[in-house]
């Protein structure tokens, strides 16, 4: 596993606030807190605008900086507190996730499928089907998006996604397994089946 | 043998942390008999891929990027303890 921890000397230098060593994590830091941000559905302005009040509540609690988890670590979890908040105050109210039960439709009793997934070949281009994969991920709620894509798209480890989003391994399957599920939903109800090469 | 519902549950709440050999073999196992449950996980990692594709690529703009960190930087400053001339 990679190492989450930081070297002592930059640990020390971010405690006692050294602008350099906080100019480089703003640096280090910058792409991927920005390209979360998009990818946890805010526009690019928010997304901007999130990056820069997570890097600053690091730069205001930098004294407090313990190195037990690494820079990153700590940046994504203050991000995805930011995110929340701004999905909270600007999206519309997320429904109760019923995905479970329409998983569970798709199984009889004995656990054999009842309707299984489609596969016929869908008639859409690369670009119609990254179309509807950015619709679909919209209606994946929050908290399991945050999860799918620190987890698919920044290919963060299991450890450090849990540590990021406060939940345990168990939790973050739950999540994953919802945003998982509720992606394949919404795509299979559009006619994106997965089943030619090129397209999903 | 384990049943579709619990194969595509595991295969849906993979961490990518490693399952013990038993239920790693159960799932292979199912996934070599079972064209529906083949189906499915290859679709959960199209999808994986389909999103990386879409956002894996994310380039920030520079000027964008530059105005973040001299705003770390100038609160960085801000920030600093008074030095020895700033005390009484």
């Amino acid at each position: 596993m990679i190492a989450l921890r930081e070297p002592q000397a930059r640990i020390d230098a971010i405690r006692r606030r050294d602008p350099a060593a906080l100019e480089d994590v703003a640096r280090d830091n910058i792409t991927r807190l920005v390209r979360t941000a998009r990818a946890s559905g805010l526009a690019t302005e928010d997304a901007y605008d999130a990056a820069q009040e997570t890097l600053l509540v690091f730069v205001q609690k930098a004294d407090q900086f313990d190195g037990r988890a690494s820079a990153r670590t700590w940046l994504f979890g203050i991000l995805y507190k930011k995110i929340a908040e701004r999905r909270r105050a600007f999206a519309r109210e997320e429904t109760l996730d019923d995905i479970d039960a329409v998983v569970a439709a798709r199984f009889d009793t004995t656990g054999q499928w009842l309707r299984p997934p489609q596969t016929a070949d869908a008639a859409a281009t690369a670009g119609e089907v990254m179309t509807r994969v950015e619709e679909c991920l919209e209606e994946v709620p929050e908290r399991p998006r945050s999860a799918f894509v620190l987890r698919e798209v920044e290919q963060l480890s299991t450890d450090e996604v849990c540590k990021i989003l406060d939940v345990s391994a168990n939790n973050l399957g739950v999540m994953l397994y919802r945003a998982r599920n509720r992606l394949r939903e919404c795509l299979e109800a559009k006619g994106i089946h997965g089943s030619g090469d090129a397209a999903v | 043998m384990l049943q579709c519902s619990e194969v595509t549950k595991l295969v849906a709440s993979d961490t990518g942390r490693k399952p013990p050999l038993r239920r790693r073999l159960g799932v292979l196992l199912h996934l070599a008999v079972c064209r529906h449950c083949r189906a499915y996980s290859r679709q959960l990692r199209r999808i994986g891929d389909a999103v990386r594709g879409l956002y894996g690529r994310t380039t920030v703009d520079p000027d964008g990027a530059a105005r973040v960190v001299a705003a770390v930087r100038e609160a960085a400053e801000r920030g600093q303890p008074p030095g020895p001339t700033d005390r009484d």
